[in-house]
Order: C-alpha cells, then sequence, then structure tokens
C-alpha cells in the first residue's frame, strides 16, 4: 500500500515536472541565448548553458538601442494609467455602492455596459478622435501621453470590482461616521478604502499589467520612437536587429523582467486576485 | 403669534431640508463624474463615431466622404476578410480546447496534499504575465527550423528533417494555436484550481464508499460542479482569443500566403497600412455583434453564478 503511494506521488512528480519544462523552459532558453555571442548560437550541437557569460548584449541594450526610453514612456503610462483608475473608479464605486442619487442603476448599467466593449474594434474610430481632438496641434493627441494614457485608464471592471468590494463593508460603519462628523468624502478615504486594500490592489496589478503588456494602441498611436512604449520598442528592435539572436533574446529578457519581479515581490496578491478572477470577470 | 411663526419655520425647514437633498445629490455626482465621463468619452462616443465612419470613404489627408453602403457591398468580396475570419475561428477553437484541457488536466494534478506544490504553482502562471509579444519572440527563437531548439532535439530523437514550422502554413497556425494554448493553460489552471478546491470533499468521500475511481469522481463530481466556471473561461477565451493580434504580427506578420491572417490584423492593416479607415471602420462594426454577443453571454454567466 504505501509503496504504490510512493510510486504514484513520484509519478504526479514527474508530470509536474514536464509541465513545469513546457512552461518554464522558453524562458530559460530565452535568457540562456541572452548571454551568449552570436558565435555561441551557430554551434552546432547548440549548447544549452553556454561556457562563458557574456553580460555584454544587456549593455548594449542599454546603451545603444531605443528600448531604455520605451521602458521609460511604458514606466510613466502604466503608473499614470493605473494611478488614474485606482482613484476615479474607487470614487465612482463608492457612490454606487453607498449613496443614493437619481440614475444610479442606469448609469451603473452603462458601465457594466463598456465592459462588453472588445478594444480591439474600437481602435479605428479612437485613433481618430485622438487626430481630431480640440484644443491640440495639427496632429491632435497622436503621440502623446494623453493618448497612450487616457483612453483606457478607466475601466467599467475596476468600477464594477470595487462596487462589489464595497458593498460587503457593513452599512454600519458609515452611520458610525457620520456621527462622528465625517462628511461623505471623508467615509470614502478614511473608511471604505483602508477597508479594501486587497481590492484595491487587485486593480492597480491588473491595471498595470494590461498597460504595460498592450500592444494594439500604443502601435497605433505612437507615432515617433520617442513615444514607444516598451511592447512596440522591442517589435522595431526584433525587425532591427534580425538574426542577432543572442541580442533579440537579451532585449525580452529586459522587458519581461519587471514584470517578473512585480509578480514574485506581490505573490500573495496574485494569488489572491486569481482565486477572485473566476467569479468576477475580466481585465 | 404663533400661528404665524409655525408656518414661517417650516418654510424655512422645508428649504434648508431641499438645500441639503440638492447638495446631497450634487455631491453624489461630483463622485461619480470623472469616471463616467471618462467612461462615455472614450467607449461610449468611438461606437457612435465608428457607425459614421463605416458609411464614408475616408483616406487621410482627405476628408470623409458619405458613400452609403459601399464599404459593406464590398466587404463580400473581400476574400481576404473571409479568411482572415476562418483563420480566426480555427485559431480561436483550437488554442480554446487545447489550453482549457491543458489548464483543466494541470489543476487536476494539483489539487491534492502533497509538498512543493506551490513552487510548480507559482511558475506556471508565468506566461500570463508574459506580454503576447515577448512571448512570440521567444517561440520565434525556439521554433526557428535551421538554430531552433526544437528541430534540434527532433534531430537528436531520429528525426531527419524536421519541418520548418513557420514556414509551412499548416505547421505556422499549429505554432500558432500552441502559444494561444500555451498562454490560456498558464492563465485558466489557477482558477480551475480555485474552483475544483471549492467542491465539498464529502462528495468524494461518498463517492468512495460507493466505489467510485478517480476517472468515475472526476467525471461525476469534479466536472459537474466546475462547469459553470469551465463555460465561464471558455467565454473568455473566446473573446481574448478572437482579438489575437500581437503574437502573428512577430511570428508570422500573417504569412505564410496568409494562412495566419487574422480579423484584427486585417481591420488594422485595411485602416492602417493602405488607409482605407472607412472599409477599416465598416469592418470592425461587422465584427463588433459577435463579439457583443460573446461578452454579453460571459457577464450574464458570471452574474448568475453569485
Amino acid at each position: 500500500m504505501k509503496k504504490t503511494k510512493i510510486m504514484k506521488n513520484t509519478f504526479i512528480y514527474g508530470l509536474l515536472s514536464i509541465v513545469l519544462l513546457i512552461f518554464l523552459g522558453p524562458y530559460i532558453w530565452m535568457f540562456m541565448t541572452a548571454v551568449k555571442t552570436q558565435g555561441d548560437v551557430m554551434v552546432w550541437p547548440p549548447k544549452i548553458i553556454p561556457s562563458e557569460f557574456h553580460w555584454e548584449n544587456f549593455l548594449k541594450i542599454w546603451q545603444e538601442t531605443n528600448l531604455p526610453r520605451a521602458f521609460f514612456n511604458s514606466f510613466i503610462v502604466s503608473v499614470v494609467a493605473t494611478a488614474i483608475n485606482v482613484f476615479l473608479a474607487s470614487l465612482a464605486a463608492f457612490a454606487f455602492a453607498r449613496l443614493k442619487f437619481p440614475g444610479r442603476n442606469k448609469l451603473f448599467l452603462m458601465v457594466l455596459a463598456t465592459m462588453m466593449i472588445p478594444s480591439g474594434l474600437m481602435v479605428v474610430p479612437l485613433f481618430f478622435m485622438m487626430k481630431n481632438m480640440p484644443f491640440s496641434g495639427p496632429n491632435g493627441w497622436l503621440d502623446s501621453y494623453s493618448a497612450l494614457i487616457l483612453p483606457f485608464a478607466v475601466t467599467g471592471f475596476a468600477i464594477f470590482l470595487l462596487r462589489q468590494n464595497f458593498l460587503s463593508v457593513p452599512k454600519e460603519l458609515d452611520e458610525q461616521a457620520t456621527i462622528d462628523g465625517c462628511n461623505k468624502f471623508q467615509i470614502y478615504w478614511k473608511i471604505i478604502l483602508p477597508l479594501n486594500k486587497p481590492g484595491l490592489a487587485l486593480v492597480a496589478i491588473f491595471s498595470f499589467l494590461s498597460h504595460w503588456n498592450e500592444y494594439l494602441w500604443p502601435l497605433t498611436v505612437a507615432r515617433s520612437q520617442e513615444m514607444y512604449t516598451i511592447q512596440i520598442a522591442l517589435k522595431a528592435f526584433q525587425t532591427q536587429y534580425n538574426i542577432d539572436w543572442p541580442l533579440i533574446m537579451a532585449g525580452a529578457t529586459t522587458a519581461a523582467l519587471p514584470m517578473i519581479i512585480l509578480y514574485f515581490v506581490l505573490q500573495p496578491l496574485f494569488e489572491q486576485g486569481l482565486g477572485g478572477m473566476g467569479s468576477t470577470g475580466k481585465e | 403669534m404663533k400661528v404665524e411663526t409655525v408656518p414661517s419655520m417650516n418654510v424655512k425647514r422645508k428649504k434648508k431640508r431641499e438645500l441639503h437633498r440638492f447638495k446631497d445629490i450634487a455631491g453624489s455626482y461630483l463622485f461619480i463624474f470623472p469616471a463616467l465621463s471618462l467612461l462615455f468619452v472614450f467607449s461610449i462616443v468611438p461606437i457612435i463615431y465608428l457607425i459614421w465612419l463605416s458609411f464614408t470613404d475616408y483616406s487621410l489627408p482627405n476628408p470623409a466622404v458619405f458613400v452609403g453602403l459601399e464599404n459593406f457591398s464590398r466587404m463580400l468580396e473581400d476574400k481576404l476578410f473571409m479568411k482572415s475570419i476562418w483563420n480566426t475561428l480555427v485559431y480561436t477553437f483550437g488554442s480554446m480546447v487545447l489550453g482549457l484541457a491543458a489548464a483543466l488536466g494541470i489543476a487536476v494534478l494539483l489539487n491534492r496534499k502533497l509538498k512543493g506544490l506551490r513552487f510548480f504553482k507559482v511558475f506556471y502562471f508565468l506566461p500570463t504575465i508574459t506580454s503576447e509579444v515577448i512571448t512570440a519572440m521567444i517561440f520565434l527563437w525556439v521554433f526557428d527550423n535551421n538554430l531552433g531548439i526544437l528541430n534540434y532535439l527532433l534531430k537528436v530523437f531520429g528525426m531527419e528533417s524536421p519541418p520548418a514550422w513557420l514556414l509551412q502554413p499548416t505547421t505556422a497556425m499549429l505554432i500558432l494555436i500552441f502559444i494561444g494554448a500555451w498562454r490560456g493553460a498558464a492563465y485558466n489552471t489557477p482558477i480551475f484550481l480555485a474552483a475544483l478546491q471549492s467542491v465539498p470533499q464529502s462528495y468524494y468521500e461518498a463517492a468512495r464508499l460507493d466505489g467510485a475511481n478517480a476517472w468515475k469522481q472526476f467525471l461525476h463530481i469534479s466536472l459537474p460542479s466546475i462547469m459553470h466556471i469551465l463555460v465561464y473561461s471558455m467565454v473568455m477565451s473566446v473573446i481574448g482569443s478572437f482579438q489575437v493580434v500581437a503574437v502573428v504580427d512577430i511570428l508570422t506578420n500573417g504569412g505564410p500566403m496568409d494562412s495566419t491572417m487574422v480579423v484584427i490584423k486585417h481591420v488594422w492593416q485595411q485602416s492602417f497600412e493602405f488607409n482605407y479607415v472607412g472599409y477599416g471602420a465598416a469592418l470592425s462594426l461587422v465584427l463588433f455583434p459577435f463579439l457583443l454577443f460573446i461578452t454579453w453571454l460571459q457577464l450574464k454567466l458570471s452574474s448568475g453564478k453569485e
């Protein structure tokens, strides 16, 4: 009995390891290529681990390519968009969860409706809205941070998710605070927000992730190299260096690293958030 | 005197109450105004604009000219559009079935009490946080027909001339499906695992007493209990896959011979590369109801569960 159990467990660990290889293998291969020279890559049979680690590819990326600037752009775009989403969506969610005003349900229905709009099909009209934006230059908002940040900053999903969260806070807390002389904004700021940190963190993480990884929208509105976000710069970089695989993989590694680090640092939040993902919706 | 003061006080109080009520409502609107105005301008207005654009002939820098239904009749003769729809459907279906089946299998493997499972779980999720562009770049290298690691391994295992994966229509589509499934499996595994873990243990105990083996337990207990999540994930997967474009751009750029041309890429190309904006808008508009229906279904499913 015990022996079969050990065998069964070994079998399961074996399967899990194969799966691990499928998921993790490509990353290892990416990194191992990034620290090779172009000569190493041509060698047959290929070596998985290079005889010597060459870090100069990373140096080259930092000094000779457009990627650092793109990094900076992506960082600005993701941070600002995330801040806007967390603040504005939570304000709206507070009103939808806690305040009474005419048209509340209809407006919330509109919020839900915006969640259904497929963003890939909105690119054409949004591009021309950016181009024809009033009170701006001849090219409107094209090639600006405003265009990269604002159209997808606030998400209906964030409002929806936070409202669900806020509804679970007991109403007595609000009433007590009102008796103590708090106004609505103070209730929102001092009671509701601190009690819903996990929900807010989840919205923040997914906002950041989706802006950092977004491809089609920046491809459409970032016209000059100076405004490229990291994904667009990577694509251009890959076209430019074509067969210099070590350099391309070094670029990919550099671009993947911030999200990987963020993921490992915020591990508990990711885990918590994903359990809920299945029941709340999409980002 | 008394008779006079009482009504005036009442009026005063009423006025004060009304003012208070007005302030109350105005204050509430202040909370929602910033978020909802952004949503309105960037989500609702573009749809109206899209409808208008789709009835025009618009090529930059010329102004848009109203042409009625011309764009839509042109669509019927656009063979590439039909092909891109077909390709997208094949990709969507293939990557969904493969990805969800893999996710379910992995979730079942992880759903037990063993040491070190958390370690596997943490790494299994990596593809989800990695962008499509980076993913496509890595696989472009893995599947490279000359120097790629896959073809090397295939040669080691005795295959004399492994295929040039990305240069042939069928294999290029298979690779695309594989990558979609790779991402989908990573994304859905924790969702399925959470669902499996919420199935009460007593169900399994009862089944074991009835002599059900592991497979029967899976079929008759696990699967029905997580069916709603499964359906939900299918819908989500369709919405995501239908809008695939980044992976295609990097990996094949729609080729070889348009075998991986997908709808969003076609729309983008028509609008921004060939400068047929009106036509691109019409294409978007035609795809809209379809995706809208799936999204509506998704919302319905996810809210029906609570």
